[in-house]
């Protein structure tokens, strides 16, 4: 039983950071319908990110080194809309896609170059003590850091559904995403609400990739791995849908921590994929999404 | 005409290779590197077929030819004799037609079953249907213990050299383009332009993208069965997204629906990569790490700057129909 | 368009040509990037040493002439698909004589039937898989074999520690990791104690923590970890995150600083076997170790350690042969009986694997102690 619930809290830790990547992925199809594969870089350039910003400021606490980071990785993300994928925006959509993938080549053999090839950890900034509540009355050995990135990760998650729902430029964005061609006619900045969504798709990506070095380990290479899944959760959850690409991550983090845990590892990424294909077999649009429902 | 002239030269390129002549100018090592320009013409092309012609966005090429590779392998390790105990050159004829074939049919097998369940879908969610079969096809191989798991499969026979590859491009550019010109072809590229009007047309759609995704298939196959025998050795990782993205970037680099383009991207992004391996570690061997980032660079600008690749859609000569015929 | 391209292919064979030189050329395939590379970077730092300290004498003796020697070396990325491009490279456009290499098993079973059809003997340093040299005339190498290893740390595990429980946690994708582990687990099954938990993962995960918890539902005394110095830290930080306190035991995949670099004080307490301890009283090790910390400001690690000696071993062996021939140089080899290196000392009996002893390392305060030694 205290197996188990160690499991929950397993799966709940990455299905975390799946959602966080995923929303980024999510947000920028639902706005220009464009699978942006430099995503899963964002991921990994923002997890160096904090590396740099752990080692050099070590004075730094959390509170202030996590949103620094993020602001840093948004600006990042902004500027490769404005020169990559800005100019292509009424191309064929394939060059786009294209080019997504040669800037997510480029920044993994930049990173590799400039920081090196080798695994590394952001050092620990959170407590590492086991949570002694939790170990009392449940009988689960968690430790604080990794509850303290799921909550974390919910709340910047329930920011950004606020920031969507309830503000104007959320307004924008839904518009957007409703009808690109008419939004501009009605005054609306359409470049600046194409680099909000991409400012905040890559926030987000970086505090995932934060909260994946202090959990687990970065590497120049890791955005093409977790990128992809998290791609595939948000297309489980329904792409384009905020409460979907956050469903879809758990959901598929879940799979994946009990195929491991009770099958096979071998069998991950299979019964990962074929979940997936299921799925979209069943709901064609996945979980959450309806074509004709609000996209964001 | 220019086919005759490519196999009027590969086959003395192969013998004198293979005799030794010339060592500093024609050595194995740019023969490695013609061969698999071959072999990805093979994939980049077929792969041309669905996204090119057919104008679907299909992801999941590395699988089919992870299907070819491993069939291929089997047959020319467990089901066939080795080459050494048939007729020098006949035997490897032999061997080369019955596990290439076998690769062919099984991969155009399974891809024709994996169609009937893609084809319910459209657009992006076509991509990510065809994506999740490539790595579902590789995480089967990977739980099959008696090719090796993930581990790999060692010890395949080199059966391949040079002249089978660039006879087996050539055979399968010949194909394709007939292939497209024909009424078969007229279909896909009517469903590109507008499904619905092919469909009132009497065009039934959804056999008609099977068998683009069967041929395809097929050929992703061929490609993977010289793969294994020209490599020997094959790993279930070889065959994933990663794979499959570089064939995607070939055929866009080159053009899409233009088998000219598939060629010229392929030539182009292998020379590309294997020039930069050289030029820099003969003159700034310092900077050899480099390589992979000045490549992507160059892809993005090429797109930036041309956006429908290198070729677009224009064709050469010999690879368009005789007028008249 | 097409005239460019067909431009671009003299380029590339002009790039390749370069003036011939009078002297002896050696491969080199090391993984000096991808996710190992600091193990490619003391097998560069360890060729350096070797190529400085045989041309500083005028070279290798040849016959009855002296001729300068010239590693090549080629990074493989840790990848069998790129070893077998080094491999292809190395043989028939540099020509050499001899390959050194590669160091994952994975790899040198890629670039072993490259080197064996055509001729070119080859001493990996650091593949301990067993079928590396199985069958193959020209593959050698320079380490023990993992059924050894294995045998070593059960019977650590066993007698030393006193463990009556363990568990393994490998890389199902990786030869090394897989025949060690399977090897660890017969080996401490024959020797009285019980296995309670066999989980594997693939190359390249990063989270393991499903894994751990489930080995921590069975509660091992000793958990063996037979996987590379990259993922070891990650795995033993994250098993004491979820409250596993068994302790940990590895292979020869350990040996490398980045272990305790990565890792830091969760290292601490754990063993590993491996080739050789710096702290053994050899003086050619003693020479050998004073020089790479004179240059490169490190202690050398076993990988470092091992290039040294498969370096010198082929070295030797050309001039046993006494021409720059591979065929003779493959013969010279074979024939090799009680060369004395850093790392101990070689006899071929017959195959491709030598006859060695192996070590137990404790780490300590971030630094590889001296445990004991295990002789075959």
């Amino acid at each position: 039983m205290d197996t188990i619930i160690q499991q929950l809290f397993n799966a709940a830790q990455l299905g975390a950071v799946y959602a966080l990547i995923a929303l980024g992925y999510s947000m920028v199809y639902g706005i220009i319908r464009l699978i942006n594969f430099a995503h899963g870089d964002i991921f990994m350039l923002g997890g160096f990110i904090g590396l740099l910003l752990t080692t050099r400021f070590g004075w730094m606490p959390f509170y202030l080194l996590l949103p620094l980071a993020m602001l840093l990785t948004a600006l990042v993300g902004v500027a490769i809309e404005r020169v990559a994928y800005r100019r292509l925006r009424n191309a064929q959509r394939m060059s786009v896609v294209i080019t997504t993938l040669g800037v997510g080549i480029f920044l993994e053999n930049l990173v590799r170059l400039t920081v090196g090839p080798e695994t590394r950890q952001i050092p620990a900034r959170l407590p590492s003590a086991p949570v002694v509540w939790l170990q009392q009355h449940l009988g689960a050995f968690v430790t604080w850091d990794k509850l303290l990135i799921i909550l974390i990760s919910l709340a910047l998650m329930a920011i950004l559904w606020l920031v969507v729902n309830r503000t104007l430029i959320g307004t924008a964005m839904r518009a957007v995403a409703d009808n690109k061609d008419a939004v501009p006619l009605m005054g609306v900045n359409l470049n600046l609400v194409i680099a909000v969504t991409f400012a905040i798709g890559s926030a987000l990506a970086a505090a995932g990739g934060i909260f994946y070095g202090q959990a687990y380990s970065i590497d120049p290479y890791m955005g093409i791995d977790l990128g992809w899944k998290a791609f595939i959760a948000a297309v489980i959850g329904g792409i384009g849908s905020i409460e979907g690409a956050v469903l879809g991550s758990f959901l598929l983090a879940g799979v994946e921590v009990i195929t491991v845990a009770y099958l096979s590892s071998n069998l991950k990424n299979g019964i990962a994929f074929g979940l997936l294909i299921l799925l979209l077999l069943v709901w064609p649009w996945g979980i959450m999404g309806k074509p004709t429902l609000k996209k964001v | 005409m220019v086919c005759t002239l490519i196999l009027a030269l590969a086959l003395p390129l192969q013998l004198s290779v293979d005799a030794g002549l010339f060592p500093d100018v024609l050595n194995p090592y740019y023969l490695h590197l013609l061969t698999i320009i071959g072999m990805n013409i093979i994939l980049v092309a077929s792969l041309n077929l669905l996204n090119g012609y057919l104008g679907e966005f299909a992801l999941g090429h590395a699988g089919f030819m992870a299907v070819g590779a491993y069939t291929a392998a089997l047959l020319a390790t467990k089901a066939l004799p080795s080459a050494a105990a048939l007729p020098p050159v006949l035997g490897t004829c032999i061997i080369l037609v019955v596990t290439l074939g076998g690769a062919m049919l099984m991969a155009a097998g399974i891809g024709y079953l994996i169609g009937l369940v893609t084809f319910k879908t459209v657009g992006d969610y076509l991509a990510i249907i065809t994506l999740g079969f490539n790595m579902i096809i590789v995480n089967a191989i990977q739980n099959l213990d008696f090719v090796g798991g993930p581990r790999g499969f060692t010890g395949i026979p080199k059966n391949t050299n040079f002249l089978a590859v660039a006879v087996c491009a050539l055979l399968t550019l010949g194909l394709l383009r007939n292939l497209i010109q024909s009424s078969f072809g007229r279909v896909w590229v009517s469903i590109r332009e507008n499904a619905i009007a092919a469909e009132l047309m009497g065009v039934s759609i959804a056999k008609a993208k099977n068998w683009a995704f069967t041929i395809a298939a097929a050929f992703a196959g061929l490609a993977g069965g010289l793969w294994a025998q020209n490599q020997q050795f094959i790993t279930p990782r070889s065959f994933d997204y990663i794979k499959t993205t570089e064939i995607l970037v070939m055929l866009y680099l080159g053009g899409m629906a233009s088998l000219s383009g598939s060629i010229l991207g392929v030539v182009a992004y292998t020379l590309l990569m294997e020039l930069l391996r050289n030029l820099l570690s003969a003159f700034a061997p310092q900077l050899a790490e480099w390589r992979m980032l000045i490549s992507p660079l160059i892809l993005i600008v090429i797109m930036l700057t041309r956006q429908t690749g290198l070729l677009g859609n224009r064709e050469w000569r010999w690879l368009r129909p005789r007028q008249g015929a | 368009m097409k005239l460019c391209t067909l431009a671009l292919l003299p380029l590339l064979v002009l790039a390749g040509c370069k003036p011939a030189a009078k002297e002896l050329k050696i491969g080199v395939s090391a993984p000096t990037t991808g996710s190992i590379s600091a193990t490619g970077q003391s097998a560069k730092n360890a060729i350096a040493l070797v190529q400085d300290e045989i041309n500083a004498g005028g070279g290798v003796q040849v016959g009855d002439k002296q001729v300068k020697v010239r590693f090549i070396l080629e990074d493989d990325e840790d990848k069998p698909e790129s070893t077998a491009t080094v491999f292809q490279k190395l043989i028939n456009q540099d020509k050499v004589l001899a390959i050194i290499g590669s160091y994952t098993s994975k790899c040198s079973n890629a670039g072993a039937p490259i080197a064996e059809a055509s001729g070119i003997p080859v001493v990996s340093p650091w593949s301990t898989n067993p079928n590396v040299t199985k069958g193959r005339k020209f593959i050698f190498r320079a380490c023990f074999i993992d059924p050894f290893q294995g045998r070593v740390v059960a019977q650590f595990a066993t007698s030393k520690l006193k463990a009556k429980t363990g568990a393994v946690l490998y890389d199902v994708a990786s030869d090394y990791n897989k025949g060690i582990a399977e090897v660890f687990r017969d080996e401490f099954t024959k020797m009285g104690g019980k296995i309670v938990g066999f989980e594997t993962y693939n190359t390249k995960d990063t989270d393991f923590s499903a894994q751990l918890t489930k080995i921590k539902g069975a509660n091992p005394e000793v958990l063996f970890l037979p996987n590379y110095f990259n993922e070891v830290p990650l795995q033993i930080q994250q098993a004491r995150k979820l409250g596993l306190t068994a302790v940990m035991l590895g292979g020869d995949g350990w040996d490398n600083p980045e272990l305790v670099k990565l890792g830091g004080k969760v290292m601490d307490g754990n063993y590993f076997s491996n080739h050789y301890s710096p702290d053994i009283d050899n003086p050619i090790a003693k020479g050998f170790i004073a020089k790479y910390k004179a240059r490169f400001g490190l202690v050398p690690d076993a990988a470092a350690a091992l290039t040294y000696d498969s370096a010198n071993l082929i070295l030797k062996a050309v001039a046993t042969a006494g021409k720059a021939d591979s065929k003779a140089i493959r013969d010279a080899l074979a024939a090799t009986v009680g060369f004395q290196g850093v790392t101990g000392n070689i006899t071929y009996g017959g195959g491709g694997d030598p006859v060695k002893g192996a070590v137990v390392i404790k780490v300590e305060d971030g630094k590889f102690v001296f445990d004991s030694a295990v002789n075959p």
